[in-house]
């Protein structure tokens, strides 16, 4: 069976190094990006993503309109929101097709979420989430 | 002209007019009165002085007819003896004529008098001689021509008496022109003081009165129905109260002033505040994180243990003021709802069970009943409540006291509150720094962010209410908080 691939983009290096580590432990594979260009291009590569864990301080989210791109190009590719609380909550409203997890040091809630996400996704193929 | 001049100017002018006029008209009036009053006598005394002796002058030339007619007919020497009286009499107011006489016409004529008196007197001294000789026929002749001589005598003095009476006439004419002349000068001088007048009062009432009344009446559009009896008092009130009022008003307004630098610079600086915290967020994570990790694989002795343990702790604390940073300048809108002041307390005390267990402090409620419920964020008001709760106990340390009192009451200016203190039996706050606990970035305590009770202040004022401190070095402090019993829903805040 092929492993399951996450793409992971996060603003800080070590902590992109930390996290990607972490999943890696669980068994997933794990590819970086440093910027919502890089997540266009590393989606772009003809390499398929289960799933993508998004920090909304990446460079250029908003400036690029990444969501709405995501979800216009890679519709059945579920979203995980890895950030702080946004400062504007209309920010939270507009990721409604994204699931919201809020950032801390412990990594156990990012995996359970991570399973729980990928589960669902392999339950009902291309439900949104 | 009359427009160009100031209103004090034009009353002074008026009232100068009116009282020159008045008092010129007086003088005059007085003046010409004298002056008839002395010309007229002057007049009279002269003429009637005249006319009386041209009467008598007369009167005895007329007394003198007949006596030498009567001492032809008895001889009586009696006739003669009156006759010369007469003629003393004559003679004498001739004198009198003469002495009052004041003009050469009159002199003339009295010379004229005199004359033809002297020649009768000689002719009839003559007629008498014929008859006293016994010629009654000479003496009858020539006492025939003698009586014309008299006649002519008497139209003489007539002549004389005619004169003055034409004169007195001509002084009683004079007085009545002049007469005439001051009725007319006074009617002038009356009419100019009535319009006079009647300017000034149009003025006075135009000009001063009716603008008094229509300030005041602006001033007070309440209290139409009662006119004030003295306008200028009223007036001098209202403006006195306008003054104050202008000076309270220029007052709050340099306080709204100051208010306004002090939150443009507290809006900086928390802008400041967000942007550093910010940044620092990021790789303060990654530090949380890696730390996570060592903790969970590292066989640490127990002094490194301890060293990790307070690197744990003081990136907790960073990470405490860095949200409380974001907090203040980013504050969450109020989620407001209608509920008892009374359950949030109890939720804050209930939420800070474990930490209050910890500090060994206990804590009192004094309630009769549960407040009324009001609109507020509950989550908000209990920031508020835990904040000050942490904050009694941080300051009294173990074995504390707080005692948390709740009442209803009534506020001149705001109406129906509810107010919650919070009282507890700490060292209480310096009277020096109890302005400045409320204001961003300033704490007392060792490991305080200066931000705990600005953001309480604000979440009160959001709330429409406030907080206050009262304390007395060594017997604790009290924080009293206000809240407005609202019946509608309202919020402070800017996006509520």
């Amino acid at each position: 069976m092929q492993s399951v691939r996450l793409l992971l983009a996060d603003r800080n290096r070590h902590v992109r190094e930390f996290l990607k580590r972490e999943l890696e432990t669980e068994g997933y594979t794990v590819a970086i990006a440093r910027s919502a260009q890089e997540i266009l291009t590393v989606l772009g590569g003809g390499e398929k993503f289960d799933l993508l864990i998004l920090d909304l301080e990446v460079p250029y989210v908003f400036e690029a309109d990444l969501l709405t791109q995501l979800q216009t190009f890679y519709p059945h590719l579920p979203v995980l929101i890895h950030s702080f609380q946004p400062e504007n909550p209309q920010t939270l409203a507009s990721l409604h097709h994204a699931v919201f997890l809020e950032k801390d040091e412990n990594p156990v809630r990012l995996k359970e979420t991570v399973a729980v996400l990928l589960q669902t996704k392999a339950a009902g193929r291309g439900q949104q989430v | 002209m009359w427009k160009r001049l100031s209103l004090q100017s034009r009353v002074f002018l008026l009232l100068g007019g009116l009282m020159l006029t008045a008092l010129g008209g007086g003088l005059v009036t007085v003046w010409h009165t004298d002056a008839i009053d002395s010309l007229v006598t002057d007049l009279i005394d002269q003429n009637v002085a005249s006319y009386r002796a041209a009467e008598r002058l007369e009167s005895a030339l007329l007394r003198q007819k007949g006596y030498v007619t009567y001492f032809s007919l008895d001889q009586d020497p009696e006739w003669l003896n009156r006759l010369a009286e007469h003629h003393q009499n004559f003679l004498h107011w001739l004198e009198r004529a003469k002495a009052s006489a004041n003009t050469p016409f009159l002199n003339d004529l009295l010379d004229a008098i005199g004359n033809a008196y002297q020649d009768y007197r000689q002719g009839r001294e003559q007629v008498i001689a014929f008859y006293q000789q016994g010629h009654k026929t000479a003496g009858a002749e020539m006492h025939r021509q003698l009586r014309r001589q008299f006649n002519d005598l008497f139209l003489l003095c007539d002549r004389y008496k005619l004169i003055h009476e034409q004169r007195i006439a001509e002084a009683k004419a004079v007085s009545r022109f002049q007469a005439k002349v001051i009725t007319h000068t006074a009617l002038v001088l009356i009419t100019g003081i009535a319009v006079m007048g009647l300017l000034l009062g149009y003025t006075l009432i135009k000009q001063i009165l009716g603008p008094i009344r229509d300030l005041l009446r602006e001033s007070n559009p309440a209290g139409l129905a009662e006119a004030p009896l003295d306008e200028v008092q009223a007036l001098s009130q209202k403006v006195h109260t306008l003054r104050e009022d202008v000076d309270l008003a220029q007052s709050q307004l340099k306080r709204s002033q100051v208010t306004l630098v002090q939150s443009e610079k507290l809006a900086m600086v928390g802008k400041l505040a967000a942007g550093v915290a910010h940044s620092i967020r990021n790789p303060l994570t990654s530090v949380k994180m890696r730390l996570y990790s060592m903790r969970r694989h590292l066989n640490l002795t127990p002094e490194q243990q301890e060293d990790l343990e307070v690197i744990s702790q003081e990136i907790r604390q960073i990470d405490a003021i860095v949200r409380n940073f974001l907090e203040y300048s980013r504050p969450p809108k109020l989620k407001i709802q209608q509920i008892s002041p009374s359950t949030v307390v109890d939720w804050a005390i209930t939420l800070l069970r474990p930490r209050l267990e910890s500090f060994q402090v206990t804590v009192t409620v004094q309630r009769r009943q549960m407040l009324p419920e009001i609109w507020a964020d509950p989550d908000q008001l209990k920031e508020v409540l835990v904040n000050l709760m942490v904050n009694a106990c941080e300051a009294m340390g173990k074995n504390g006291q707080i005692t948390i009192t709740e009442e209803e009451d009534f506020l001149a200016g705001i109406g129906r509150v509810v107010q919650i203190r919070l009282q507890d039996t700490g060292p209480g706050i310096p009277p020096a720094i109890q302005d400045k606990i409320f204001q961003p970035f300033f704490s007392a305590k060792e490991e305080g962010t200066g931000l705990g009770l600005s953001i309480a202040a604000r979440i009160m004022e959001e709330h429409g209410g406030s907080i206050r401190v009262h304390s007395r070095p060594g017997q604790g402090a009290t924080f009293i908080l206000t809240l407005p019993l609202r019946k509608i829903k309202h919020g402070n805040h800017l996006n509520s």
